[in-house]
């Protein structure tokens, strides 16, 4: 476009030559979203996001753009849902069903992020339907103090009147939010329809810090209660029950219950899961927390239908002695170990492996990098500080045996030991093919991955070796049955840890062991 | 507060936070090369990311949060910039600083334990568990480390005799103390780092909470953030100069040629370190603070203390 267009265009739109600039040298700041069976288009994306240099969102506080990756028709939808409601223009939403389409979507949604005339729009249609459920619902306008400043991409606006009502709907996107905390969808949601939402979380009495008050879990919190015993207040999601304390803004004061220490502390409610960066596709942990550590948790799991999920670690891997299967297996492990080392905040060392992963994956230049790779994989191994970090956390003996509906069965040894033993074997399935003293499969010929039929139905005549999606199945359902008593009593640092150094392939679970998927 | 003699120099006023941008804005940009280079990508591209990312944060619309106290939360925001600049106020440069203050080991010190608040603030006023736990996990960091750190700056004024920070610098014509204080200035690096949240002790705005602190902000609040954490960086990585590097001593360069480049040699030493190890757990740092640096810290104040009795300092 010309200067003359731009300034045309401008007047037009009331977009200013700055904004259009800003717009222009911004960096796209993608948030992932991925659900059961999006494996591939989680990988693809991760790689293109690598390649252009940009960095994957936390929170939608700071993404500009949504990916969801994968198939629909899981609760992961619904919490893409409102995460989208809480980002701020300018945003582009885009879905990547698979991965060849993953580069060209992101390029999508920049052009759409570019465009700010539209984006402007698509802001102003916003402001008008809160406006419409404001009048609708009659709320009282209520004011929580809140200024909103000027916008470097609103000049001229009724800036007063355009503000009032933005500041409503991010309120309600953020009601939102909070109910769930943040990105963190509660499985328990999925039934309602967003009208009948929105109205629950008009009610006075959701919410505290954190937001827990969830107004959709009814039901449920309040059995948490009955269970947990002692707390003096409600909830309070229900206008008429509670009689907590009222703050500002029609929220209410926490319920308390007795912490470890015996002290009468806030309980809060919160949810991690399904939205969360370096998190396993699916998982939902719901949480009882007061400060930072953890009460009680339970693990749900939201899956789209078994047809939808395809297995991404799985096929390739069926000959164990096959050099492209160990590599593959390596990759896998790869793509665990990083997003662990993500959770454990060494960004640079997770940077590392997400290329290992993706190298290992697509083997142009595969000789390149080996010594880089090693280094790498040594530094990790040896580090003090990690396996100081991960002493004694998570500890899964050995031996157990978990009881399932019918039969039980025993835990894989995969999972037996604690954290930094899990990590270990992730690290000695890379070291497999990395290090020159064992076999020199990192130079082996690329993977050709051959899909097949859906292994569910075929499982009697199953290979000597069992699939890579099976182990893994096995291993996510054990993972999954241990997760909430492993987690208790522990601080959210050590449950991402925990969780992190678990890594449950829930795609897996729900193709193999389907009964196990829907607990 | 100020004696007749605390020279103040107000021209430093418009100096002093344009050097302390580009310095945060150099921690940033390094920052981001080197985990460009950890992930295989060009890192000079990455120089300019920090900028890209300002742009998008400036174009961003701002948020708001039911029940958030709004006024408390950006004020937290505010403070950390705030006293990233207020801090620097008192650091030399080639022997002249904004307010030579004859308590400035103390007013920088006070510069720090505000930013306690103000990330409590940030992180409590935004209505949000992440926040709030990114708020209780600086406390923590500052309960750890904050006491380790009193004593290696005290360290410093005990053997110049002063706490004024140009004295402190004069002291150190003969022999730096770094030599003669190691354990002081290694804990005051570890201290550096905490105190601004940086790799390995950012688990207050951990990627485990979703950004913790950070996780709320959005827009222009959070490039305030951001832009305050990369300041409080550089300003502690300048206040080492005076207080064990010398100032502004050194051969054939002017004096506030030395300042700057030990500056950024110390700021760069600490990016570095940044991405050498992974996060340190803020449920056992306590430990480490309270039980190893803290002692190590205070036998090193009572050797410094001996020698100054005995005349060797």
């Amino acid at each position: 476009m010309d200067m003359r267009a731009d300034a045309a265009a401008d007047r037009t739109t009331g977009v200013s030559g700055i904004a259009r600039w800003l717009a222009h040298v911004s960096a796209q700041r993608p948030l992932l979203v991925t659900a059961v069976g999006g494996t591939e288009c989680r990988l693809a994306v991760e790689r293109v996001v690598r390649e252009r240099g940009l960095r994957r969102a936390l929170s939608p506080s700071e993404a500009d753009t949504l990916v969801e990756c994968g198939p629909a028709g899981s609760g992961v939808d619904e919490a893409a849902e409102r995460v989208w409601d809480q980002m701020g223009e300018p945003r582009a939403r885009v879905r990547v069903r698979s991965a060849e389409e993953a580069g060209a979507r992101i390029d999508e949604a920049r052009i759409a992020l570019l465009d700010l005339p539209a984006q402007r729009r698509a802001a102003a249609r916003r402001t008008d339907a809160d406006r419409v459920e404001d009048q609708e619902s009659a709320e009282p306008g209520t004011d929580d103090g809140a200024q909103t400043a000027d916008e470097a991409e609103d000049p001229g606006q009724d800036r007063q009147d355009r503000h009032d009502h933005r500041e409503h709907r991010d309120r309600q996107a953020r009601s939102r939010h909070h109910d769930g905390q943040s990105h963190h969808a509660h499985e328990d949601r999925q039934g309602h329809g967003r009208d009948d939402a929105e109205e629950h979380e008009r009610a006075p009495g959701r919410g505290e810090h954190g937001g827990h008050g969830n107004a959709h879990g009814h039901g449920q919190d309040h059995d948490r209660e009955e269970e947990g015993g002692g707390q003096e207040d409600h909830e309070g999601h229900d206008h008429h029950d509670h009689h907590g304390m009222e703050l500002p803004g029609g929220l209410v004061m926490a319920d308390r219950g007795d912490d470890r220490d015996g002290l009468r502390l806030d309980r809060l409610h919160i949810a991690i899961g399904p939205v969360q960066a370096d998190w396993p596709a699916g998982l939902v942990l719901g949480l009882t927390v007061q400060g930072d550590v953890v009460q009680e948790a339970e693990v749900a799991v939201q899956t789209p239908s078994v047809e939808d999920v395809s297995v991404f670690w799985d096929d390739i891997a069926r000959e164990t002695l096959d050099p492209g299967a160990l590599r593959f297996r390596a990759a896998a492990s790869a793509d665990s170990l990083q997003r662990f080392l993500a959770v454990a905040g060494w960004p640079d060392a997770a940077a590392t492996g997400l290329l290992l992963r993706d190298t290992l994956l697509v083997p142009e230049g595969q000789a390149t990098g080996r010594t880089r790779f090693t280094r790498w994989l040594r530094r990790v191994r040896r580090s003090k500080l990690l396996r100081w970090s991960l002493r004694g956390l998570g500890p899964i003996p050995g031996g157990d045996r978990l009881a399932g509906p019918t039969e039980s069965w025993p835990v894989p040894a995969r999972l037996h030991g604690d954290a930094a033993a899990r990590v270990g074997r992730w690290i000695d399935d890379i070291a497999a093919v990395l290090m020159p003293d064992t076999s020199d499969t990192f130079l082996a010929p690329p993977i050709s991955r051959e899909r097949s039929g859906p292994p569910a139905g075929g499982l009697s005549s199953a290979p000597p070796f069992p699939p890579l999606g099976r182990e893994r199945a096995e291993y996510a359902r054990a993972a999954v049955a241990l997760l909430p008593d492993m987690v208790a009593g522990q601080e959210l640092a050590a449950v991402r840890l925990v969780v992190a150094s678990l890594d449950p392939d829930l795609e897996s679970l729900a193709v193999y062991l389907p009964e196990a998927a829907h607990d | 507060m100020i004696d007749a003699d605390d020279a103040v120099h107000w021209w430093g006023l418009v100096l002093a936070p344009a050097l302390l941008a580009a310095y945060a804005y150099a921690a940033a940009a390094g920052s981001a090369a080197r985990t460009a280079r950890a992930s295989g990508a060009p890192a000079a591209a990455a120089l300019a990311a920090p900028a890209r990312e300002a742009a998008g944060l400036l174009l961003r619309r701002r948020r708001t949060v039911p029940g958030a106290d709004t006024l408390l939360w950006r004020v937290g925001i505010a403070s950390v910039p705030v006293a990233a600049v207020m801090a620097v106020l008192v650091v030399p440069v080639g022997g002249r600083a904004i307010a030579d203050l004859s308590i400035g080991v103390v007013w920088f010190n006070a510069m720090e334990v505000l930013l306690w608040g103000g990330m409590w603030l940030a992180g409590w006023g935004a209505n949000s568990v992440w926040g709030l736990v990114g708020g209780y996990r600086y406390l923590i960091q500052g309960l750890s480390h904050e006491l380790p750190h009193m004593f290696a700056l005290t360290t410093a004024a005990v053997g110049a005799g002063s706490l004024r920070v140009g004295d402190i610098a004069a002291a150190q014509q003969d022999v730096w103390f770094v030599l003669v204080m190691p354990a002081a200035f290694v804990v005051y690096l570890v201290s550096a780092l905490a105190m601004s949240f940086w790799p390995p002790f950012d688990q207050p705005v951990g990627r485990d909470l979703s950004g913790g602190a950070a996780a709320e902000p959005s827009g222009p609040d959070r490039l305030v953030l951001l832009a305050g954490r990369h300041a409080m960086l550089a300003a502690a990585a300048a206040m080492a100069v005076p207080l064990f590097l010398g100032g502004g001593a050194g051969p054939l360069l002017p004096g506030w040629a030395w300042s700057l480049l030990k500056a950024a040699a110390v700021l760069a030493l600490l990016v570095w370190a940044g991405g050498r190890v992974p996060a340190v757990r803020m449920d056992r740092f306590a430990e480490v603070g309270w039980v190893v640096l803290l002692p190590l810290v205070l036998l090193q104040a009572l050797a410094v203390s001996v020698f100054v009795v005995a005349g060797w300092m």
